[in-house]
């Protein structure tokens, strides 16, 4: 029997890869250097409609790039064809919509501007500026760091705490990154490792298994830090939404959101991917140059005609998500079993961020049972980041 | 609601494209409220340049104004939009 159980879509649109930072990381080659196109409107507007013709009753917006704030036409724009298009589609709830930027041409007018645009801005931001500046330059290699932290303090003054992105390279930087974002007040970041595609792709030490394990410990350092920090702050906490999700799984597990929900990407050209472990990897390329549409989507999901009638959507998505995202046996959820990190479905080999994870929630584990009222300090509470859904 | 081309022995002449533009307003009786092809307009008055079709523009920002007075904020949000692709331009 077909479920009618509610579906949410969270869409990542790919405006461009112009930028004008080179992070040596960067997952999609973004830079200042070319002619970079940007994704042409009517596929926004052709995406949105599939989507909630589909029935997607939450859908969540997020405009990546490259640098989102400098793609023309503006990404404000982009932020109004959204609305206007789901205005015709009532069962559908914008739930959120956001700009991942570097935050290097955010001045208070453009904060404005965004604002009367319904868009909120998240900054990528990797730590102090000694560890940013080596990670994120502009192209003549001056660092970025001064911009960022700026752009950073102009949203707090309208009001805004924004949530960061923050790209963990090397174990080391886990604590020192911590210790900055606590130290200049900011209310809640997600700390990713990089990941190895596009200029990230030489990061290969991520297939040691003891480099992960000393990535997990200072992850494990790095929660004690918060824990004493909120107990000292509890009107203002810090949420490292990596620590509070493993976190919050320890302590009520099952308690994921309701309904079912799945990350899309939209890429330069429109053409869409499934995410997580998408970009790049061919099997997760959805459409193949269609123009968007219901039935294109519709085709793209695997899913048959009968079933999207009769409100079976879901059973449909997750028979797909299944077939592309096979978790291993200790993450259980493809959010975190990425084979782009490398290989992780050898029975005696787990991936490099499965290592990662699982050494990860042992050491949260024995930290909730020693001390379960410092651990607890971690979790998100009633706090949720749609941005902690993206990589980088 | 009065609007701009209800009155136009009043006002000055409506542009073609803001006559056009407003003919793909929608306002359903269930509240529903868009403006249809909306990202083909912003392509099409990105083309324009700016000082030459000054009066498209204002009179975007006017409609925008007039909608959003009447509280249809959806179209109000979309023409604000459109006109600020001009005028933008024009205070450079």
């Amino acid at each position: 029997m077909a479920s009618s159980e509610s579906f949410g879509a969270f869409l990542v649109f790919l405006l461009s890869t112009k930028c004008n930072l080179e992070c040596v990381y960067c997952n999609v080659d973004a830079g200042p250097h070319g002619f970079r196109p940007v994704l042409d409107p009517r596929l926004v507007e052709r995406w949105l409609e599939a989507f909630a013709g589909l029935g997607a009753s939450q859908i969540g917006i997020q405009f990546h790039c490259g640098e989102p704030l400098i793609v023309d036409p503006p990404v404000e724009i982009f932020g109004v064809i959204a609305r206007n298009t789901l205005a015709r589609f009532p069962g559908a709830t914008l739930t959120t919509m956001n700009v991942q930027s570097n935050g290097v041409v955010l001045d208070d007018k453009r904060i404005r501007s965004l604002a009367r645009a319904g868009i909120r801005v998240h900054l990528s931001i990797d730590g102090p500026a000694g560890i940013h500046d080596s990670q994120r330059p502009a192209a003549q290699g001056r660092g970025s760091h001064c911009e960022a932290l700026q752009a950073h303090h102009r949203l707090r003054s309208h009001g805004d705490n924004s949530g960061v992105i923050s790209v963990v390279t090397d174990p080391v930087q886990v604590v020192p990154t911590v210790q900055f974002f606590l130290e200049e007040g900011f209310h809640e970041a997600v700390m990713n490792p990089v990941r190895p595609e596009g200029r990230g792709a030489g990061y290969r030490k991520f297939e040691e298994p003891e480099f992960m394990r000393d990535m997990a410990r200072e992850f494990a350092s790095a929660a004690s830090l918060i824990a004493a920090y909120n107990a000292s702050s509890p009107n203002r906490p810090f949420i490292e939404h990596n620590l509070a999700g493993i976190m919050d799984s320890l302590i009520a597990p099952g308690s994921e959101p309701a309904g079912f929900h799945w990350t899309f990407l939209i890429d330069g050209k429109g053409q869409l991917w499934a995410h997580p472990g998408s970009y790049g990897i061919t099997s997760r390329q959805l459409t193949q140059g269609e123009l968007p549409n219901r039935e294109v989507l519709r085709s793209a999901l695997g899913l048959d005609a009968s079933s999207v009638a009769n409100g079976g959507v879901v059973d449909g998505l997750r028979l797909l998500r299944d077939r592309l995202f096979s978790a291993c046996r200790v993450c259980k959820s493809p959010d975190f079993c990425i084979p782009y990190y490398g290989p992780n479905h050898e029975e005696d080999r787990l991936g490099p961020l499965c290592i990662w994870r699982s050494e990860l929630t042992i050491r949260l584990h024995a930290w909730l049972q020693e001390q379960p009222e410092m651990a607890r300090l971690i979790t998100r509470g009633h706090r949720t980041a749609d941005y902690a859904l993206e990589a980088q | 609601m009065t609007f701009v081309h209800e009155n136009e022995a009043e006002f000055e002449p409506m542009e073609t494209t803001v006559r056009a533009i407003l003919d793909d307003v929608i306002i359903q009786d269930d509240g529903i409220a868009y403006v249809d092809n909306f990202p083909d307009w912003v392509m099409k008055l990105r083309k324009l340049p700016a000082t030459e079709y000054t009066r498209v523009f204002v009179q975007l920002a006017v409609l925008a104004r007039e909608f959003a007075d009447a509280g249809c904020k959806p179209v109000a949000s979309a023409l604000a939009a459109l006109a600020r692709i001009g005028l933008t331009r024009l205070v450079r």
